[in-house]
């Protein structure tokens, strides 16, 4: 992984992302909208059970309602739509929760922020303060009685802010897994804010000091209405309710190859299948195991009057029946396309 | 993540390889989603592919190296979009029509979605997941299968092409 330099590039990727982001995920397909291919009906119910018996343990490091102390009025101000803000002042620092909307669906990523200003005589302020600074709990008030989070164990550091420079801090889930949705590993996995449907308190809690951690205290909050997004099954139905395509090809699954080797080299004879995926070209070595072979440049395997041939610059070097080696090794990410057999990153071919 | 620890590993039930399955891909379907939604331009088969992807996913469950599978995923999706669209455009050399298609963004950035649209998919892709997700270029050339060169060319032509238009934002 690399970042950009290019300001551009990163103008680019910052633009291209907002855009991204912005693309409504609808719901899946209500049952019945798709045909099933018949090889996906062991599939349903095997992820069904995987959802009923997902629920492991993970002993819970903070799961509980936080003290309900606040040591500045919290003044909520919700507008039904709206955004949503309040706000909790002690001395000079002031902590704003808030969130674009009051009102989100069980699909939405749920935009919260927390801001903690200082708006004192001095051109700086110098806290202490653990947990980021903020933590962030979720209370369910109606539809389900969920609590999640506030917990942290972060050593205690320095933050320092100016009338003009506030700390920013985005929601953050915090709290162990409780192995029950929706506090279960898929919401913590998840890198944006879902919730199931009902009304959620959101704290945002700042335990800090002057000179030292943990003396003050400010804890504000803001309410929420989730509604259930229509026809949405939940983000975890996902693959209970596996989603098929009716222009699945309906084949079997090829048995898994038994190794996982890194293996320098495979030889194996050259084989395809012109009507898989629009062709698909493999090589099969003498166990019987299939190799999609991620070629070298100027390389391409590809079909001619339905037989598979190897091509290089435009000229046949190999067809299908020939034995052929690679060089090279397994690229790590890299996924099976035509489901056949274990993808192989080629750095130089040998044709026998 | 900040501020989370695990006391107790301890599973109180049995996984299942399909436990593994849910629990690592479930995060990643929407990302996956509006990932082909952008490189198609077409949010309805965007929605689609996504979904044969998972399938396939979980058909291969037990060949996946287990390093990273959002990439995995959306190696998937990818492939599987570059397929559709050969499908279609076979169609469309069939049938000489284009199917209508629902708009899948807001006008909140139009330039840049007008911009985009004026790429080909494979350079579209290959410059998201360079410029967007980080990949290196011999990381895009797997993910696409193709030619570390092809990819570099792609992301050439796609960003001097994006430059130009967006010239005036």
């Amino acid at each position: 992984m690399t970042e950009p330099r290019d300001p551009f590039d990163v103008t680019l990727r910052d633009r291209i992302a907002a855009a991204e982001s912005r693309v409504h995920v609808t719901s899946l397909p209500p049952d019945g909208r798709s045909a099933e291919p018949r090889n996906a009906r062991w599939l349903r119910p095997a992820l069904m059970l995987a959802t009923a018996a997902g629920a492991f343990v993970l002993a819970i490091f903070v799961i509980g309602q936080l003290p309900d102390r606040s040591t500045g009025g919290a003044t909520p101000s919700p507008s039904a739509g709206a955004g949503v803000s309040a706000s909790a002042r002690n001395g000079d620092f002031v902590l704003t929760l808030s969130s674009p909307r009051s009102t989100w669906t069980t699909e939405d990523a749920i935009e919260i922020t927390a801001t903690l200003s200082y708006d004192g005589d001095e051109q700086e302020a110098e806290i202490f303060g653990a947990g980021g600074p903020i933590v962030f709990s979720l209370v369910q008030l109606e539809g389900g009685d969920a609590v999640l989070g506030g917990g942290q164990h972060l050593p205690c550091v320095q933050y320092r802010l100016g009338p003009d420079a506030p700390l920013v801090r985005p929601f953050q889930k915090t709290g162990g897994v409780d192995g029950a949705p929706p506090f279960d590993r898929a919401f913590y996995d998840d890198p944006e804010l879902r919730l199931p449907p009902g009304r959620w308190e959101v704290r945002a809690v700042l335990q800090y000091g002057i000179g030292a951690c943990s003396d003050l205290e400010l804890v504000t909050s803001i309410q929420l209405d989730v509604l259930e997004a229509e026809g949405s099954p939940g983000p975890s139905a996902i693959a209970t309710e596996p989603p098929v395509s009716s222009s699945s090809p309906d084949r079997s699954p090829t048995p898994a190859p038994t190794t996982n080797d890194d293996r320098a080299s495979v030889t194996g004879v050259l084989e395809g299948d012109p009507q898989l995926e629009g062709g698909c070209v493999w090589l099969r070595d003498q166990a019987g195991t299939a190799w999609e072979v991620i070629w070298p440049k100027d390389y391409e395997a590809t079909f001619r009057d339905g037989v598979a041939v190897l091509v290089v610059n435009g000229e046949v070097v190999a067809t299908a029946g020939d034995r052929i080696t690679v060089y090279g090794n397994r690229p790590s990410g890299a996924g099976s396309y035509c489901m056949v057999g274990i993808v192989y990153g080629a750095d130089s071919v040998l044709i026998r | 993540m900040e501020g989370i620890a695990f006391v107790d590993a301890q599973p109180r039930i049995a996984r299942t390889a399909a436990d593994d399955f849910t629990d690592a891909v479930t995060p990643h379907y929407a990302g996956l989603v509006r990932r082909l939604t952008l490189v198609l331009d077409d949010h309805a088969a965007a929605e689609e592919l996504a979904q044969e992807a998972y399938l396939r996913a979980y058909r291969a469950w037990d060949r996946f190296d287990g390093r990273d599978v959002r990439a995995w995923l959306h190696t998937i999706g990818l492939r599987l979009a570059f397929n559709e669209r050969d499908r279609r455009r076979r169609f469309l050399g069939l049938f000489g029509r284009r199917t209508e298609r629902e708009p899948w963004t807001d006008a909140h950035d139009g330039s840049l979605v007008d911009a985009l649209r004026g790429l080909r998919p494979a350079h579209r892709a290959a410059l998201i997941l360079q410029v967007v997700d980080g990949y290196t270029r011999d990381e895009v050339a797997e993910m696409l299968n193709v030619a570390p060169g092809t990819v570099a060319s792609w992301i050439s032509r796609a960003k001097a092409h994006l430059r130009e238009a967006l010239t005036d934002d």
